[in-house]
């Protein structure tokens, strides 16, 4: 393999693992702060998919202006169900609450099946063309995807390992009650950062509306893989989710090639299975990590 | 749980009063015995969009049926429900079409996994069903199916028309495949790879896992194989985001096909980067035979626009089954041995089912966007080649 391919298969990984990170942010912090698998997290991507869509053609705004807005739209829709619905659950078995994510997923699926129908929406807009750099060629729409996935991350991991809020996220992750006893207001930590991580996931949405095509269940695509970065990772550890994650779309770009796409994949769940095995909280993970 | 959320009856009663028919005609059709004919259709749900125009079909062929004094005298009935884009409701309609309805025979549902569903019932109590929109030939792999056809282009042959473009133009060494890791597009490549080499072609296949993002790597392994074409087999979603990612990667091979393209949304996807690219088509409005074009008409009377091939389809269900019950009456297992062995001239061509029930003499038709819009390029009455297919922008 030469050195040109390499570098082109990272790059190809780069792109593909910072959109899947950022899937993943939002499902780790909503682990890790609250204890709940969020099994709605690929309706909140269709939700910024969709808004990316209708803002393009609606709209004929550039499509990276959706970034932002579905990033704001989703907080508030995150806002809103963990204040309306999950707050309600808060404190019940795991099961329960799992359960009631599972709901309000099939729910959301339905919304956007009635809303939308079920065929594809695609838009052409968005930047055009390539960058080429020593052999390796990379579409600046990609590249858009990747800086505005690293900036995102970036800006996720400052806000949690370096702010008061931040200190207060991880301090819950860390053990609730006794956060609760030293004065930190856990319900609304709690809101926080399960607003944060559905407006990341309704970013993650509009990215990929960007480089894909949008239908009801689009967000399902990403979220799975999303679960495995998390656990990869490390259950809740948002740098595990960053780390792992570019692991992963590099070790899918590489197996991809030298092998075949269906390598990639046994590949990827054989390693979910050792990491499970050897080290069960993760790359980066401890017993409760933010 | 099962909810039967929407019952439509799409009666032959009404279609008779909007048909302009005699007084004298009409009591005589009123008098006969209906013929009930029974579908499920997705009216809601994630195929909703497209199954409305199969709908359009069986509502289009009934009025016309009946318009002509129904079928050997006996006006036709169509009574259809939501299956809500759901297999499992498809089969339990079925059963309800059966036992409850008494439907003759069924008039097949949106897409290949709910005929699968269905057939399942339809087998057990011996109804004959047509596949309307059922590409999907491994259904009538895996089992054996005796009262349930195909009646759509076998995805088999998805790459058929591409193909023999390639023939025809020459010069193209080396072709690559690309499918999902799905029955369906396992089978198509398998037929692709089998004739591209009879052809001398080089070629070589990269299959995908489903729901699969990133075809980076795929591209990286085609653009090392030196395809000159390159043919896509898998659905929608996926063929957007390889062709975008090809776009991106400006890798320009001189052919380029992908089985779906020719779906309208193609234009939106990809603006004016489709310019050049191939589709294939289970029916165009511009093939130039005398039934179609009355086809065209009529639906566009009475619907104001142009029909898809959804509607074709459904169209040429009601056909098929007009034949066959004319042929032979109102007897399933007649009807079953007809359907088995007739060839029967329809708007999509001449059905005519293979051993296994699976679909011989419908082809898909080849079409490539041609300034903004999909031209038919197979067939008489196709137009001049884009070849080969320009840079991308």
């Amino acid at each position: 393999m030469s050195l040109t391919l390499a570098c082109q298969l990272v790059m190809n990984g780069l792109v593909f693992g910072a959109l899947l990170g950022l899937v993943a942010l939002g499902l780790a912090l909503i682990f890790g702060v609250m204890r709940v698998v969020n099994f709605a997290h690929g309706e909140f991507i269709t939700l910024g998919a969709y808004a990316t869509f209708l803002l393009v053609t609606r709209l004929a705004v550039p499509p990276l202006t959706g970034v932002p807005v579905a990033l704001v739209l989703g907080a508030l829709a995150g806002w809103f169900i963990q204040r309306t619905v999950l707050s309600r659950v808060s404190g019940r078995p795991e099961l329960e609450v799992l359960m009631v994510t599972y709901a309000l997923s099939v729910v959301g699926l339905g919304l956007f099946s009635q809303g939308f129908g079920g065929d594809f929406r695609s838009y052409a807009e968005g930047p055009t063309g390539n960058l080429r750099l020593a052999g390796v060629v990379v579409g600046w729409r990609s590249l858009s995807v990747l800086i505005v996935c690293l900036v995102m991350g970036a800006l996720t991991l400052l806000l949690v390992q370096r702010s008061r809020t931040g200190l207060g996220l991880r301090a819950i992750a860390q053990n609730r009650d006794a956060s609760a006893a030293c004065g930190i207001n856990v319900p609304r930590s709690e809101q926080l950062a399960f607003s944060l991580a559905v407006g990341l996931a309704a970013a993650a949405g509009a990215l990929v509306s960007l480089i894909g095509t949008t239908t009801p269940t689009v967000g399902h695509e990403w979220v799975l893989d999303g679960f495995v970065v998390v656990v990869l990772g490390g259950m809740g550890s948002i740098t595990g989710a960053v780390v792992a994650s570019l692991a992963l779309g590099l070790i899918h770009s590489f197996a991809s090639y030298a092998l075949d796409d269906s390598w990639a994949r046994i590949l990827t769940y054989l390693l979910l299975y050792l990491a499970i095995l050897v080290r069960p909280h993760g790359l980066l993970g401890r017993r409760a990590e933010l | 749980m099962t909810v039967l959320s929407r019952r439509t009856f799409v009666a032959s009663g009404a279609a008779v009063l909007g048909a302009g028919l005699t007084g004298g005609l009409m009591r005589r059709v009123e008098a006969a015995e209906l013929i009930k004919l029974g579908a499920a259709l997705s009216l809601t749900g994630r195929f909703s969009d497209s199954a409305k125009y199969c709908q359009e079909g069986y509502v289009l062929w009934s009025e016309h049926v009946n318009a002509k004094g129904g079928i050997n005298g006996r006006p036709v009935q169509v009574v259809l429900y939501d299956d809500e884009s759901n297999p499992d409701t498809g089969r339990v309609l079925a059963e309800r079409l059966i036992d409850r309805d008494g439907v003759l025979a069924i008039l097949g549902p949106y897409s290949s996994p709910i005929t699968d569903a269905m057939a399942t019932a339809t087998e057990r109590a011996q109804v004959p069903m047509l596949g309307t929109i059922a590409s999907d030939s491994s259904i009538w792999d895996r089992r054996k199916l005796r009262w349930s056809f195909q009646a759509f282009p076998s995805s088999d042959v998805d790459h058929e028309g591409f193909l023999k473009i390639l023939g025809d133009k020459g010069g193209i060494k080396k072709l690559a495949i690309v499918y999902e890791e799905a029955p369906f597009s396992i089978a198509a490549k398998e037929w692709a790879v089998r004739k591209a080499k009879e052809m001398g072609l080089a070629v070589e296949a990269f299959g995908y896992n489903p729901g699969a993002q990133d075809f980076r790597s795929i591209i990286e392994r085609i653009v090392a194989f030196g395809a000159e074409a390159v043919s896509m087999g898998g659905y929608y979603q996926p063929s957007i985001a390889l062709t975008r990612q090809m776009i991106e990667r400006g890798y320009n091979p001189a052919a380029y096909h992908f089985i779906q393209a020719a779906d309208g949304v193609t234009k939106d996807a990809l603006g004016a980067n489709v310019e050049g690219i191939f589709g294939r088509s289970a029916w165009e409005s511009t093939i130039d035979t005398p039934a179609n074009k009355a086809f065209v008409q009529a639906y566009q009377a009475k619907f104001n626009r142009i029909p898809s091939y959804h509607s074709a389809a459904a169209y040429a269900c009601g056909q098929v089954f007009d034949a066959a019950i004319r042929a032979k009456g109102t007897d399933r297992k007649a009807i079953r041995d007809h359907l088995a062995t007739a060839t029967i001239p329809t708007v999509l061509g001449g059905f005519h089912a293979n051993a296994k029930g699976q679909q011989e003499g419908y082809r898909y038709v080849l079409i490539q966007w041609q300034g903004g819009s999909a031209k038919l390029v197979s067939g008489d009455s196709g137009t001049a080649l884009l070849w080969p297919k320009p840079k991308w922008k």
